[in-house]
């Protein structure tokens, strides 16, 4: 279903003003919003507590993915075509070893990109309501609410730099 | 300082009692009829605990240098290790006693006469007990400088710092060479020295790791260590359980690739041979796998529980990664367990618990 | 963590952006001309690759005995070069160094284009370029996989992972930065920069997950860079030539690894910061941090150097003290006295503050040490080789203009991707510059 909400945009250039509006917009429960920095900021992750990220979950089957590939794959050849060779045994865990640490990095590092677009939500195409500023040294919040909660939220913003309000659809 | 009178005066009393059933030990042990079966398991802890002794000096050494902040607290603990380095120096005097039953080349082994220039005696203690001997000296000095440092009387003892972990570095390499490597006069690698002041600082570690952990229950200020410290203690003891083994890996990897007959030999032994395949994989396990597994996740480092049972398994780790590498070249076909190791062991926790309680008390955990 | 400041006082965000996108910048007459000059290096050296093609392997000075000439010293010496960009980022940033944030993304490119470079050089060693596609695990026309136990082949997964995880390392590193220039510009600027930044809003939720993989990326990078390096020696180590058979190799070439690209970023920044004006951002003390890292591994590599030479004597093996005793005081005794000069000697001066702190002198230290660890691989590929077992079989072995062409052509290769990576991407880490000049004037909870 899709209904009609405020979009309440707040910019702020300095950075004091901006945490104090986001240490009061925290008190709020259930609130959709976007902050935006041009650094992390460890003072928003703890006004806005965030799980821990589930990057690390793409990471470890990743690497664990890697080593068994690393393992598998040259026993399958060896014994494929069993050919001895420096007088070593067909199976060399010691050799395959190796392989398998470098394809665990591999996979790792490579599903912690996926994870990472999967959950930052990259690429992705449209910048609409995004302010070039935010990249620079302008910190700001897009949040979406219905007309009660917008008038709660509205006195917060009254130090921002520039507050912009229009409508958007919103899946619900 | 926290008092707990009780407690300390009970670890006194047995750490008193488990040097004098050591001592009792170690004299039956070398007047018996099996004189080598005690002096290797006293060259394994002698080795072991001055090895962990010294890496508290070189732990705050470290810390100085790289101006790191984060353990600020953790290295009180790790200095008051150092005290047990005087006693080890009368501890390597005593070894001389037990030499013939040590070292193979001074009677059971022919070694080339080049070799001899080297390998004998005089030369050998000669060279450690100064190098042992400056670095026991050092360390004293450099601990009362950085702590009169820490109170802004002198200026920051950063280049003795760099100047012990130097001299660390290359004392240690032959110490590694002399005690260890020549041992299997007719075996060589080059890797052992660093592999060996690598695994005394990984030990030390984890020593430093349960003294704090003990410390914060029993005996420092409440407030004195924080979680964070552990976490980044807990770390750094990840960080090395890796590094040491990618060592461990280096010098296995290289020889067994090699298959050269006198580099072999003493490869083959401790990995393919019973018994000493068992203790080579369980040192591997605990002073590697252990670590890899319960340290990779964040409350295996904070939680303090979990992380000084980790830091207790790695200890036991290095101890047979010690006795691994000195018992089978002195007794390649026989595992002695019995209560004659035991107790030369436990006289030399005893004796290294005592010191690290000296210790404290002269330098004490700032309030 | 210190609580150094690294950068120039009073440095202001928006400074930041445009001191940074100053550099991309349209060019000067002066780059063009370093373009050519790159370009006419790079020309060199594809004429003498093409005439090793259509000639044959004849025209490389290699021979019985000595079958790895300078190519191999080549790679060798690029893979090292590569070391210090990702340590610099990865392992500084697990031990939360701040010194790492201005200089870390000129060395994580130089680590991808060293990495390049160095792929070429087996493959231009082999001769049959153009079949290089066996070096790769599938079922050929006979049926047969590749070999895993040689290291050889380790060498295929290592050096190929290594060149997809920095490249990842480097890429994702840049995407916030990306976006500032992408916010910067307006029309195909604006639509090119705004590819690589993929749509980066900065909201905190993107900053959250991206910090987590930044971190893991770190985490993965670091063993990588150990295990890439220790791979390499084990070309060597895991044969049984004296002088090669060394159980100490790993941390040995680890170490001069990291030594040898610590080096080529002084070489780099000097120049660098000079011509784009960084000097608020790159400052005197990220120059002596540099140096003292190159001084601590210069330290381990001299105890490599000298604990060889020691275990050669103590070992009484006939073999293995020849073997030294050639490198020292045999032909190639020069290239081991200018390897030991300029690797052992030169680089203690640094224990000194006033050169510690000179950047002109650390520039100039810098090409010495560039110079030295190119020797040092070249002493020991080429001299154990030489003189092996047998006296039969032993000779000489001097490259031919062949192959320094293609030396000098990997050069021009490398600078021409620098220099191109300069003029077109952020050369600092403009996001982190920001966080931690930030954190500077907001304080923190961190320590």
């Amino acid at each position: 279903m899709i209904s009609v909400k405020n979009r309440l945009k707040a910019v702020y250039n300095d950075y004091t003003k901006f945490i104090k509006a986001i240490d009061k917009l925290s008190g709020f429960v259930d609130l959709d919003i976007e902050v935006f920095s041009p650094m992390p900021l460890h003072e928003v992750f703890e006004l806005l507590p965030q799980k821990p990220s589930g990057v690390r979950w793409f990471t470890f089957s990743g690497a664990i993915l890697g080593i068994i590939i690393g393992f598998a794959f040259p026993i399958y050849t060896v014994l494929d075509w069993p050919l001895i060779t420096g007088g070593k045994p067909l199976v060399t865990v010691q050799a395959f070893i190796i392989i398998a640490f470098e394809l665990m990095i591999l996979f790792g590092a490579g599903f912690t990109l996926l994870g990472l677009l999967f959950h930052a939500k990259l690429p992705r195409q449209s910048l609409a309501n995004y302010d070039p500023k935010f990249s620079e040294n302008s910190f700001g919040m897009i949040i979406k609410a219905d007309d009660d909660e917008l008038e709660k939220l509205r006195p917060i913003f009254s130090e921002a730099d520039d507050v912009v309000v229009d409508t958007v659809e919103v899946d619900v | 300082m926290k008092e707990n009178n009780a407690l300390v005066k009970n670890i006194r009393i047995i750490t008193g009692a488990l040097i004098v059933a050591g001592i009792v030990f170690v004299v039956l042990g070398a007047r018996s009829n099996e004189p080598s079966r005690m002096w290797q398991i006293y060259l394994v802890n002698f080795l072991l605990w001055t090895g962990v002794a010294q890496a508290g000096a070189i732990f705050s050494a470290v810390l100085e240098i790289t101006n790191a902040r984060w353990g600020s607290r953790m290295r009180s603990v790790a200095e008051s290790l150092v005290s047990f380095l005087p006693v080890s120096i009368v501890l390597l005097l005593i070894m001389i006693i037990g030499s013939p039953h040590i070292f193979p080349w001074i009677s059971k082994v022919e070694i080339p006469a080049a070799k001899q220039i080297y390998l004998n005696l005089p030369f050998l203690y000669g060279r450690n007990l100064l190098g042992m001997g400056l670095l026991t000296f050092l360390s004293i000095v450099f601990i009362n400088k950085r702590r009169s440092a820490d109170t802004g009387l002198i200026e920051r003892p950063r280049k003795f710092a760099v100047v012990l972990l130097i001299l660390y570095a290359v004392i240690y390499t032959f110490v590694a060479f002399d005690f260890i490597m020549s041992l299997s006069p007719h075996w060589y690698s080059t890797i052992m020295g660093m592999h060996f002041f690598t695994a005394c600082f990984y030990t030390g570690l984890s020593v430093i790791l349960m003294s704090a952990v003990f410390g914060r229950w029993h005996l420092f200020p409440a407030d004195f260590m924080r979680d964070k410290d552990f976490h980044d203690l807990g770390k750094l003891l990840f960080g090395f359980a890796i590094f040491w083994m990618s060592l461990v890996w280096s010098q296995f990897l290289v020889i067994w690739y090699g298959n050269m007959p006198e580099e072999t030999e003493f490869l083959h032994l401790r990995f393919y041979e019973h018994p000493w395949q068992t203790m080579t994989w369980s040192f591997i396990i605990l002073g590697f796998f252990v670590p890899l597994i319960i340290l990779l996740n964040k409350k295996g480092k904070t939680n303090q529980i979990v992380s000084s049972i980790v830091a207790t398994l790695i200890l036991l780790g290095s101890f047979v990664h010690l006795y691994v590498l000195v018992v089978p070249s002195i007794t390649p076909h026989h595992l002695y367990i019995g209560i004659q190791e035991f107790a030369v062991s436990l006289g030399f926790i005893g004796l290294f618990i005592l010191s690290h309680d000296v210790g404290l008390k002269y330098w004490p955990i700032p309030d | 963590m210190d609580k150094e400041n690294y950068f120039a006082p009073a440095l202001t965000a928006a400074d930041i952006n445009s001191r940074v996108a100053y550099s991309t910048q349209k060019p000067g007459v002066k780059f063009y001309l370093a373009i050519a000059l790159f370009l006419a290096m790079i020309g060199f050296g594809a004429y003498c690759l093409y005439t090793q093609i259509t000639t044959g392997m004849g025209v490389a000075g290699m021979n019985n005995p000595v079958a790895w000439g300078i190519y191999l010293t080549n790679f060798v010496f690029w893979v090292g070069i590569a070391h210090s960009g990702t340590l610099i980022s990865a392992i500084l940033f697990l031990f939360r160094s701040r010194w790492r944030t201005s200089v870390n993304r000129i060395a994580e490119a130089m680590t991808v284009f060293a990495v390049m470079m160095a792929g070429l050089f087996p493959l231009i060693h082999l001769g049959r370029i153009w079949f290089c596609y066996w070096l790769f695990p599938y079922p050929n026309a006979r049926t047969l996989w590749v070999n895993f136990r040689s290291p050889l082949n380790w060498d295929v997964f290592a050096v190929s992972t290594y060149m997809t995880v920095s490249t990842l390392f480097f890429i994702v590193g840049m995407i916030p930065d990306m976006a500032v220039l992408r916010d910067r510009f307006t029309g195909v600027k604006n639509k090119i920069y705004g590819i690589f930044a993929m749509g980066w809003r900065g909201t905190h939720k993107q900053w959250h997950h991206y910090e987590t993989a930044y971190m893991l990326f770190a985490a993965l990078a670091t063993p990588l860079v150990i295990s890439v390096h220790s791979i390499v020696s084990w070309d060597f180590a895991m044969s049984i030539l004296p002088g090669w058979h060394s159980t100490i190799f790993a941390p040995y070439f680890v170490s001069g690894a990291i030594f040898s690209g610590c080096a080529m970023v002084i070489t780099i920044l000097y120049p660098l910061r000079k011509i784009f004006k960084l000097e608020d951002l790159i400052t005197k003390k990220h120059f002596t941090r540099l140096a003292q890292m190159m001084l601590l591994t210069s330290l381990i590599v001299s105890y490599s150097y000298l604990t060889e030479f020691f275990i050669a004597w103590y070992s009484n093996n006939n073999f293995e003290q020849e073997s030294f005793l050639y490198r020292a005081f045999g032909y190639y005794g020069p290239y081991f006295w200018i390897m030991l000069t300029c690797n052992m000697f030169i680089p203690l001066t640094i224990f000194f503050k006033k050169i510690r702190t000179n950047v002109k002198i650390l520039f100039i230290i810098s090409i010495f040490v560039n110079i030295g660890m190119w020797m040092e691989r070249f002493v020991i590929i080429i001299t154990s080789l030489a003189r092996d077992f047998d006296p039969y079989a032993w000779g000489q072995y001097s490259p031919t203009h062949i192959e320094w062409g293609i030396f000098i052509g990997s050069f021009g290769g490398f600078l021409l991707l620098f220099f191109s990576f300069v003029k077109f991407a952020p050369v600092v880490a403009i996001s982190e510059v920001k966080g931690q000049i930030h954190h500077d004037m907001h304080g923190g909870d961190h320590d």
